[in-house]
């Protein structure tokens, strides 16, 4: 029964990108077919995507999301942990 | 073997781009069959600009392919992962200046590079199709939008609606079905003959089932029986939802079965299946109606209407709801088969027309009966009254009447005007909101019912709890109230989102709010959290709880086992408590989503104040933990605190319970009890001593009388021996030799025993030796003045000259 309660209480699944740079960073995210641009502060941890995304890294790679990944920004590259 | 490592090495390294390749090749595949798909709808959009429903489908298709678009592009995007990290470690192209790497090398890292730029293209192309499948959606929405409008501003003239046309087309369409179902019908008969006879057979013999099912059953739970005194409210509640439901559930099954059967002997036609499914859901849509207006109603049995109106209104509204449904089940019927027969514009119209006036009237007539019964002051408002007084009962309130003539006057005049479309969007907003509604009011009423007092502890629930939980009869009337409220919130939770849909707000949008409103409410720069709350509360009960559990099972499998004594039992319990209490209600705030930094610069904000304001408060807080730590006294313990004496009852952590020994409790500020002297008589142990004076006459051996004491100090069975009793020969007192006898005990719990058995004894043996315990004496003499002065000395003889005085008091307690 609380397992049940603490279950649904978890938060929505949105996706975290921490930027562990010394420079902000941007991002191009297309969530639901609307393309916008997402600035990271150096250091920052934005919460994103809750519901999937098409994201294009600082290096030119692109990438998709199911919600839930962090992200981590170093340098120009990126590393995604499902 | 270094070449057959050199070998083995050069093979894997051949065989993973190979492999890529074939992945990047389905996936290429897989992106050019959804590229495909979005061009497909797209392409769709612009033939069906005037066909509401396909554009409504094809929304959910292109969000359905949104989500494939989506999906495709997180199954390739590992794939990319690792072929930049394998890039890495192959490094960067050498320069020209330093030798040539191996061939090997250099084809892998243009094989990667390759797929690394195809693998981008696709995501690239996933994202474009996302892009372009969402432009469709919005186009639709637009598309949409406006056909609604001009589907609610075209003006018909209805004159030409009702011309000779409509004749001709109505006769033209009966016919046309008529020519259908004769066809069936007859080809049916021809071809399956037997079938078709079994399955009336089946059909009927399941009727007949049914209904002495339900003559067994049914009838006798949802029976009304006609009595003096109305029922309980929460008995009337529930037999309506039984009355509604069993028979409604047993027809609608019946139909379904029936339908079914048919269907699977193969006697369905396709455009038969169609006009008869469309025709079975409206008699059941008919049938639910009826029966639920009946349930709440009950025109014939006042006893048992759950809404307080009189039996006059209780025949019109139950009337209204069924006429509401007929006209919209009729309407809808007949725009159904018209797809089937072929669509006329006459038809449309006349048909639209009707049933928009049918509703605006319908609206009209209810608004201008009076359901309320005149106020009578000993009526109770749920008691039905009598059709005598029918004629004074009251109308609406002026907010329920006015809007249902508005909207009936709007429909009327609307459909009249020519406005057909709008008339009749506008009769089926007005009465499937009002079924929502009405449906949701009884929801309200139901859970209003089980959270009355004593309500749910009547019911049949209530009563089977009670018998197997063995639960208490407030435990069961705070569960009623409990389950009122989740009612309550179950009702607005459905309620509000079916509402929502009713006017137009798509799934995904209510979904998306609802989400938000649950896990995120903005407020300023913070967002508060519901889910979160409840998780965090529901974690400090479960902290608090399993605490509770961890100190039972220490205190009464560790600590009474390891002999701890009873009060540094408690010193720990309550300690552990308070931990644990403090640990729960951390968690608890932390999974609630406040930030406990945030808390902390709040907090030093504060403490300035509160540590003026509650200053009392944790000084008596801390003395409780120093109290807990120390242990200058037990509970169990007797002490001398604040002038009072008394057991000690329970430390707890702002004040310590002390119990005097006239029953009465003592709750003493625990700073009270560090500041100021304790004194404790079992601190340590509970050794101590009590004193007993007691004063002889002068007539008495002072020698016999302490022994005597000390012999009766020695019987006692409480006294010990060692440190022996002790006699002490105080004074010579006004009218008594003073003594008193010291004795040791070994529980000073029982001093006061001890203090009055020993004055009990002493009182014994000294009347049986002949020692007297005197009273006060006083010599009080008169000296009587005579004006003659020849008789001057007073005569002590004289039995009125000298009056002896007896001053009896009590002898010394102490």
């Amino acid at each position: 029964m609380a397992m049940v309660i603490v279950g649904l209480a978890a938060p929505a699944h949105t996706a975290s990108i921490t930027n562990q740079d010394s420079d902000p960073r941007t991002l191009v995210v297309t969530e639901n077919g609307v393309k916008s641009e997402l600035v990271i502060g150096a250091g920052e941890t934005v919460s994103f995507c809750a519901s999937g995304c098409f994201i294009t890294l600082p290096n030119g790679d692109r990438a998709a999301l199911a919600g839930g990944e962090s992200i981590e920004l170093v340098g120009s590259d990126a590393i995604i942990n499902p | 073997m270094l070449r057959a490592l050199v070998f083995s090495l050069a093979l894997a390294m051949l065989v993973i781009p190979a492999r890529a390749q074939s992945v990047a090749g389905e996936a290429e595949a897989s992106v050019l069959a959804l590229t495909r798909d979005v061009e497909r709808l797209l392409n769709d959009i612009g033939e069906s600009a005037q066909d509401d429903g396909r554009l409504a489908e094809i929304v959910t298709e292109l969000t359905a392919l949104q989500d494939g678009l989506l999906a495709a592009g997180v199954a390739l995007t590992p794939r990319l992962g690792a072929v930049r990290s394998r890039l890495e470690q192959l490094g960067p192209v050498p320069p020209e200046s330093e030798p040539p790497e191996p061939e090997p090398r250099a084809q892998e890292r243009g094989a990667l590079a390759a797929e690394r730029a195809l693998i981008n293209d696709l995501i690239g192309q996933l994202e474009t199709q996302s892009i372009r499948a969402r432009g469709g959606v919005d186009r639709i929405a637009e598309l949409r939008r406006t056909l609604f409008t001009e589907a609610l501003a075209r003006r018909y003239d209805i004159t030409t609606a009702f011309s000779p046309q409509l004749i001709a087309d109505l006769a033209e369409r009966a016919q046309a079905l008529e020519r259908r179902v004769t066809s069936w019908a007859s080809f049916t008969w021809r071809t399956k003959q037997s079938t078709v006879l079994v399955s009336a057979l089946m059909i009927l013999a399941l009727a007949l089932a049914a209904v002495w099912a339900s003559r067994r059953t049914i009838v006798i739970w949802i029976e009304r029986a006609e009595g003096e005194n109305p029922p309980t409210y929460f008995a009337r509640m529930t037999n309506a939802f039984w009355y509604t439901l069993m028979p409604t559930l047993a027809f609608w099954l019946f139909l379904a079965i029936s339908f079914l059967g048919l269907d699977q002997a193969g006697l369905m036609r396709p455009d038969i299946l169609f006009i008869l499914t469309r025709l079975l859901i409206g008699v059941a849509a008919v049938v639910l109606v009826w029966r639920l207006s009946e349930a709440v109603f009950a025109p014939s049995k006042p006893n048992w209407r759950l809404i307080g109106v009189t039996d006059g209104a209780a025949r019109s509204l139950k009337a209204f709801f069924v006429a509401m449904a007929v006209v919209t089940v009729v309407d809808t019927v007949i725009e159904q088969v018209n797809t089937i027969v072929g669509a006329s514009l006459p038809i449309t119209v006349a048909r639209s027309l009707i049933a928009s006036l049918a509703v605006g009237a319908l609206l009209v007539v209810i608004a201008f009966i009076r359901p309320f019964p005149p106020h009578v002051p000993e009526a109770a408002d749920d008691v039905a009254i009598d059709v005598a007084i029918d004629a004074v009962a009251r109308p609406w309130p002026g907010w329920v009447k006015w809007p249902l003539v508005a909207s009936g006057l709007l429909l009327i005049g609307a459909a009249l005007a020519g406005y057909i479309g709008f008339a009749r969007f506008a009769a089926q907003q007005i009465v499937i909101t009002g079924a929502i509604l009405a449906t949701v009011y009884l929801g309200h009423r139901a859970a209003q019912a089980i959270a009355q007092d004593h309500a749910f502890g009547q019911s049949r629930l209530g009563a089977a709890l009670n018998r197997r939980l063995s639960l208490s009869e407030t435990a069961i009337d705070q569960l009623g109230l409990v389950l009122g409220m989740a009612l309550s919130i179950v009702v607005l939770l459905v309620g509000l989102p079916v509402l929502a849909l009713q006017w137009g707000f798509r799934w995904p949008e209510i979904r998306a709010f609802g989400a938000r409103f649950f896990t995120d409410i903005p407020v300023g720069s913070i967002s508060i959290s519901l889910t979160s709350i409840a998780a965090g509360i529901v974690l400090f009960f479960i902290g608090y709880l399993v605490t509770k559990r961890f100190q039972r099972w220490l205190d009464g499998n560790v600590l009474e086992r390891s002999r701890v004594e009873p009060g540094v039992r408690n010193s720990i319990r309550t300690a552990i408590g308070y931990a644990g209490i403090a640990l729960a209600a951390l968690i608890g705030v932390s999974a609630a989503g406040l930030d406990m930094s945030q808390l902390a610069l709040v907090a030093g904000a504060l403490s300035l104040g509160i540590g003026f304001g509650l200053q009392n408060i944790v000084s008596n807080f801390v003395s409780g933990l120093i109290l807990l730590a120390e242990r200058p006294f037990k509970s169990g313990d007797i002490i001398e605190a604040g002038g009072y004496t008394g057991t000690v009852t329970n430390i707890s952590v702002r004040a310590t319970e002390i119990q005097l020994f006239d029953r009465k409790t003592l709750i003493l500020p625990n700073s009270e009890l560090i500041n100021s002297a304790v004194s404790n008589w079992m601190h340590r142990n509970t050794f101590g001593r009590v004193t007993v004076s007691v004063g002889v006459s002068y007539g008495s051996d002072p020698q016999q009388v302490h022994d005597l004491l000390l012999e009766i100090a020695a019987d006692h069975p409480r006294v010990l021996g060692n440190p022996e009793p002790f006699v002490s020969f105080d004074d010579f007192g006004a009218s008594s030799l003073d003594f008193t006898l010291y004795a040791f005990l070994s529980d000073i719990g029982y001093g006061l025993t001890v203090r009055t058995e020993l004055r009990m004894a002493i009182f014994e043996r000294f009347k049986t030796v002949g020692i007297e315990i005197p009273f006060p004496q006083r010599d009080v003499n008169l000296r009587m003045m005579q004006p003659d002065a020849e008789v001057p000395v007073a005569l002590p003889q004289e039995p009125f000259g000298e009056i002896e005085a007896g001053d009896a008091r009590r002898p010394d307690d102490s």
